[in-house]
């Protein structure tokens, strides 16, 4: 709905000279809260997680570090890893993979259909959260197509290459997906970028089928030119970060006539004392990646 | 209690009995030019005082011992007719009343009597007639109902070119609106900026948002009654009019003179005629376009009989060029028969059968890849209705409705390479039946009463599946925990309400007059809108088995007072106090598209809402115009939201002026001018910035609601009307209306949003989003003949 309504507005932006502009806001009653950003995948790569301090809507500070924290992660097999923040910048890594004297049983944190629990004792609370980790499917091919210059909105997109992408949802359950493209290992990163799926579309109902092209389009928010290496990950993110996401990115990109009013993106972080008043805020997900890669050639 | 209620009613009507003999003397009151009823107008009978209003066919009916009368008619614009009478027997009594002409109009005053306001059992009524509406400054030049109607003491609006109005802090599916009496689901071309209502075929607008009369139901903050044109019975007229963005024609004419005319009306935007300028290739190929018909026919069989035909069907179409063809299409169809038969001097009735619909459609590419969503609401009903003059202290109206209504929430089809999924919510059958009963007894010169009562009954029916969800007090949106499929007609929940309604008018003197009165409305339809302005897309959903109806109780106390010569000052000061004990709140973060589980996203709140509303009004001289001011609060508390506390809603504004005057500063030349201020609407501001993943996201800590308002709104507009020469023997007269809107250009915020700079998202701003930021002129050319 978020890209009908930016049609919408774009629509209505020529027939009537709507304007936007940044303006002074007076916002009462901001307080530092602890927000978890907690994404564990089955890379190999070490896993991390970051706690910080919320900070001032409007100040255009960066959120101060959450150091000091205990962090250890149990899965299903009641596997336990710490985490642990050398630099003390709030930064809490996982090396892996997990060692065990039998090299045959070495294998990543991250395993599809694995559950996790988190616990972060931090500042004399204790917050935990679960996740589960869906299974991914396949690319099955990456391309690209040669695209002429064009306008859109009040951009000039250069000619150059948009990536083509053929994979498929996973049939029979309910599947979020979270697609990551890469120029030259640079993410695309900006809240427009969020390019989601539940199931092969935005619904409940695309069971099973090819992503459809909105997905695909949104896989270059700019253009490739030959060299490139282009990067695809698909996320198996789970519907409840799908929900999470979401939401998150109609609030970073609201705006305009259809506006949605502001509000929380909800937690998966539960404060162990359900009596405790300390707030907490962030997400916890795991998730399987599936990677392909292509250079693009004129 | 309902039988408590009756027997009150039963009471208050006998011991009006009189075994006197009675005469009446009855007829209906229309246009000498054109043969239109006039609606409201006044007969009354100067020995006696006593008075009668017309009703919206333009018949009138008073009783009275045999004896000579004076009998005068009056009407606002009109030379009033005196005529005196032997009343030796049943007289039928058809009168034509002739216009006032223009130039009359501002020198000669006397015949206007504007004192309706004061004698008139209704309050918090605002009746605009299309003449005044006519001279208002308009958006690019455009007359306009719902715009005017946003002007109205009590009324809002959540932004420029919203959708709709706001009455007395209510939402605008709270507002019933009808053409003809077919019920009107969305009022909006081009989002708000325009209303479906053609003007040249619309003849009386009557705004009631409080001691609102049996006969009308459903909804909770207000009526917009919109009357068309009958067309005229004597002679052929063309209207047309030509502006920056549409144009207008409409014919009517008499099929047989005096006993049958017709109106046919349409309006067409060649907006995207622009669009073939722009430079982007996809942009010239796009349309945008909205087109609106309404016609009109009515067929007089004899003085008891009269049959009438209406008819209205509008689009908004609008469809992207270039690659991904998006588009999409929103629009009304409304149907209305009527047959009025007058069963004697005392008793005249009227059926209706209505049919309405409103549905749109948004889709993408085609069958291989693409998608297409589909959704509307469709009813059918049928109203019929009394009312008896008993005598002259007793006017009862009585009758009933029967609606059934069809939901499609809106089902999505789509493709991804050649392979077809569906996705939506079923359809939901709904009947929704009242009956209803109410007198206007005047008791003495001074004391006047109008009580009924309404009952209303409403089933959510099969086939379809209802959904049952744990009972919880949530913030976010539940899941659902069963279920059950019901088959055709099989009543899956059903509801009762009973709506009394009570007035009371205490005449002080001829000049000012007391008013008060209670109203309880039930209201069995909601539309899901969660954004800031409703869009087209937004889906009506009946009370179910989750949902329950919305009900509203509002008292008000108002004093009106007319002064200066001839009374040509009129203002009122109006009183009201609101309690909504349901109404429907969103969770956090609701996900209203196309979801089935949809009421797990509704959560049961209760409202409350009360202000102050002050109008004054010129009616005559060459300086005519109006302020009205508002000074109100309206509020709502559900679940969790808020930490469970009160908080305002989204249309709560504190203050609330508009003012609109005119001056005729030539005989030819009518400069216009209109104020609008008013506070900001409430508005959720984050508080703090979360980081996750590399995004940084809004978080309003304490997570309150509304915890903020966006920038005051203000507004002046400006217009000249200058009647040209006519032209061809002063058979054709034309004006140009030359206008401009938002004279100094303020950057009105619609809403404060926001994000994360576009090119460095790490930046977070707030972003005042103003729809017009700039003066907008506009120029519109009118011929009449």
């Amino acid at each position: 709905m978020k890209r009908l309504s930016i049609i919408l507005l774009f629509l209505f932006a020529i027939a009537l000279q709507s304007c936007e502009d940044v303006v002074q806001a007076d916002i009462a009653g901001s307080r530092p809260t602890l927000c978890v950003d907690a994404f564990i995948t089955n890379d190999t790569l070490p896993q991390k997680i970051k706690l910080t301090l919320t900070a001032p809507y409007l100040g255009n500070t960066a959120a101060g570090a959450a150091t000091g924290a205990k962090i250890t992660m149990t899965d299903i097999a009641e596997r336990v890893f710490e985490f642990t923040d050398p630099d003390n910048d709030g930064v809490y890594i996982c090396n892996q993979p997990v060692r065990t004297s039998d090299p045959r049983t070495w294998f990543p944190i991250g395993v599809p259909g694995n559950f996790y629990r988190l616990e972060i004792k931090y500042a004399n609370e204790t917050y935990e959260s679960f996740a589960k980790m869906d299974s991914v499917p396949p690319i099955d091919s990456l391309g690209y197509e040669f695209e002429e210059q064009r306008i859109r909105g009040n951009d000039t997109l250069p000619s150059g290459y948009e990536l083509t992408m053929v994979a498929r949802d996973i049939a029979g359950q309910q599947n979020a997906y979270w697609f990551k493209s890469y120029r030259n290992g640079v993410l695309f990163n900006k809240p427009n970028d969020l390019n989601l799926a539940l199931n092969a579309a935005y619904s409940e109902g695309s069971d099973g089928v090819q992503f459809i092209a909105p997905i695909i389009f949104n896989l270059s928010p700019e253009r490739f030119q030959p060299g490139d290496i282009a990067t695809v990950e698909i996320h198996s993110i789970g519907v409840p970060t799908y929900v999470f996401l979401n939401l998150a990115q109609n609030q970073m990109t609201n705006g305009g006539l259809f506006a949605s009013p502001v509000v929380n993106c909800p937690t998966n972080i539960i404060n162990k004392d359900a009596k405790s008043k300390t707030q907490v805020v962030g997400w916890f997900c795991a998730a399987s990646i599936y990677r392909k890669s292509v250079t693009i050639k004129n | 209690m309902v039988q408590n209620l009756f027997r009150v009613f039963l009471f208050l009507l006998l011991c009006q009995g009189t075994a006197e003999a009675r005469f009446t003397i009855s007829g209906t009151i229309k246009d000498k030019a054109s043969g239109e009823a006039l609606i409201g107008s006044v007969a009354q009978i100067k020995e006696t005082g006593q008075a009668v209003a017309t009703n919206v066919f333009g018949f009138y009916s008073l009783s009275m011992q045999p004896g000579n009368y004076t009998l005068s008619i009056t009407y606002l614009g009109y030379e009033t007719v005196v005529q005196t009478i032997q009343l030796d027997r049943d007289i039928v009594l058809n009168i034509e009343m002739k216009e006032l002409a223009n130039e009359l109009k501002t020198v000669e005053v006397k015949a206007e009597k504007s004192s309706d306001n004061v004698k008139k059992m209704e309050m918090s009524v605002a009746k605009l007639d299309i003449r005044t509406i006519q001279r208002i400054p308009a958006f690019l030049g455009e007359v306009d109902i719902v715009r005017a109607v946003q002007l109205l003491p009590g009324v809002t609006t959540v932004g420029e070119g919203a959708t709709g109005f706001n009455v007395r802090g209510g939402n605008i599916d709270q507002n019933l609106i009808l053409l003809d009496d077919a019920p009107v689901f969305n009022s909006a071309h081009v989002f708000g900026f325009f209303s479906v209502f053609n003007p040249d075929a619309v003849r009386d607008v009557k705004l009631i948002k409080g001691g609102i009369p049996a006969q009308y139901g459903g909804r909770l903050s207000s009526v917009l009654d919109v009357r068309m044109k009958e067309g005229n019975s004597k002679s052929f007229r063309v209207n047309s009019g030509i502006g920056i963005l549409f144009s207008r024609l409409s014919i009517e004419g008499p099929i047989k003179k005096d006993k049958a005319s017709f109106i046919i009306a349409g309006r067409r935007s060649y907006f995207d005629q622009f669009f073939r300028f722009a430079p982007d290739a996809a942009v010239r190929g796009s349309i945008a376009y909205f087109y609106d018909l309404t016609a009109k026919t009515n067929l007089i069989i004899n003085d008891n009989n009269r049959i009438f035909l209406s008819a209205y069907s509008g689009r908004d179409k609008f469809g992207f060029g270039g690659e991904n063809g998006f588009g999409w299409n929103n629009g009304n169809n409304t149907v209305t028969l009527r047959y009025n038969r007058v069963f004697s001097r005392k008793l005249f009735s009227n059926v209706s059968a209505i049919y309405s619909n409103y549905d749109y459609q948004i889709g993408v590419g085609d069958n291989t890849n693409g998608f297409n969503w589909k959704a509307s609401i469709t009813n059918y009903s049928i109203k019929p209705e009394c009312t008896w003059y008993i005598n002259e202290k007793n006017q009862l109206t009585f009758g009933g409705s029967s609606t059934y209504y069809r939901f499609d929430p809106g089902i999505l089809v789509f493709y991804s390479a050649g392979e077809r999924r569906e996705n939506g919510s079923e359809n939901k059958f709904s009947l929704e039946n009242a009956l209803y009963a109410g007198n206007e007894q005047t008791l003495n010169s001074k004391w006047t009463l109008q009580y009924g009562i309404r009952f209303s009954h409403f089933a959510y029916m099969g086939p379809g599946t209802a959904y049952y969800f744990r009972d919880t007090v949530s913030s976010f949106s539940v899941p659902s925990t069963g279920s059950k499929y019901f088959r055709t007609n099989e009543v899956i929940q059903q509801y009762r309400n009973l709506e009394p309604r009570f007035s009371v008018k205490y005449e002080v003197n001829e000049f000012s007059s007391v008013k008060a009165s209670y109203n309880r409305m039930a209201q069995y339809l909601n539309l899901i809108s969660n954004t800031t302005a409703s869009t087209p897309f937004d889906v009506w959903l009946p009370a179910t088995n989750n949902i329950r109806p919305q009900l509203a109780n509002q008292i008000a106390l108002g004093y009106f007072r007319n002064f200066g010569s001839d009374e040509m000052y009129e203002c009122s000061v109006e009183g009201y106090y609101k309690t909504i004990p349901y109404i429907v709140e969103y969770v956090n973060g609701a996900n209203l598209f196309l979801n089935p589980l949809i009421e797990g996203e509704l959560l049961a709140g209760q409202g409350r809402a009360w202000g102050l509303e002050g109008f004054f009004r010129k009616n005559s001289g060459k300086l005519t115009g109006f302020i009205s001011y508002t000074l109100g609060k309206a509020e709502t508390k559900a679940g969790n939201i808020n930490n469970g506390n009160w908080f305002p809603n989204r249309f709560d504004r504190r203050h609330n002026l508009n003012t609109s005057v005119s001056y005729d500063i030539f005989p030819r030349c009518t400069l216009s001018a209109n104020f609008v201020y008013s506070t900001g609407t409430p508005a959720t501001f984050p508080t703090n910035r979360m980081e996750w993943q590399g995004f940084v996201i809004p978080l309003n800590v304490d997570n309150f609601r509304n915890n903020a308002r966006i920038p005051d709104y203000h507004r002046v507009d400006l217009s000249c009307i200058i009647k040209l020469k006519p032209l061809y023997k002063n058979r054709y007269n034309h004006n140009l209306v030359v206008s401009v809107y938002n004279v100094y250009g303020r950057k009105n915020a619609f809403s404060i949003y926001f994000r994360g700079n576009p090119d460095n998202p790490q930046n977070t701003e707030a972003i005042r989003f103003a729809v017009l930021g700039i003066p907008v002129p506009g120029i519109t050319y009118n011929l009449n003949f």
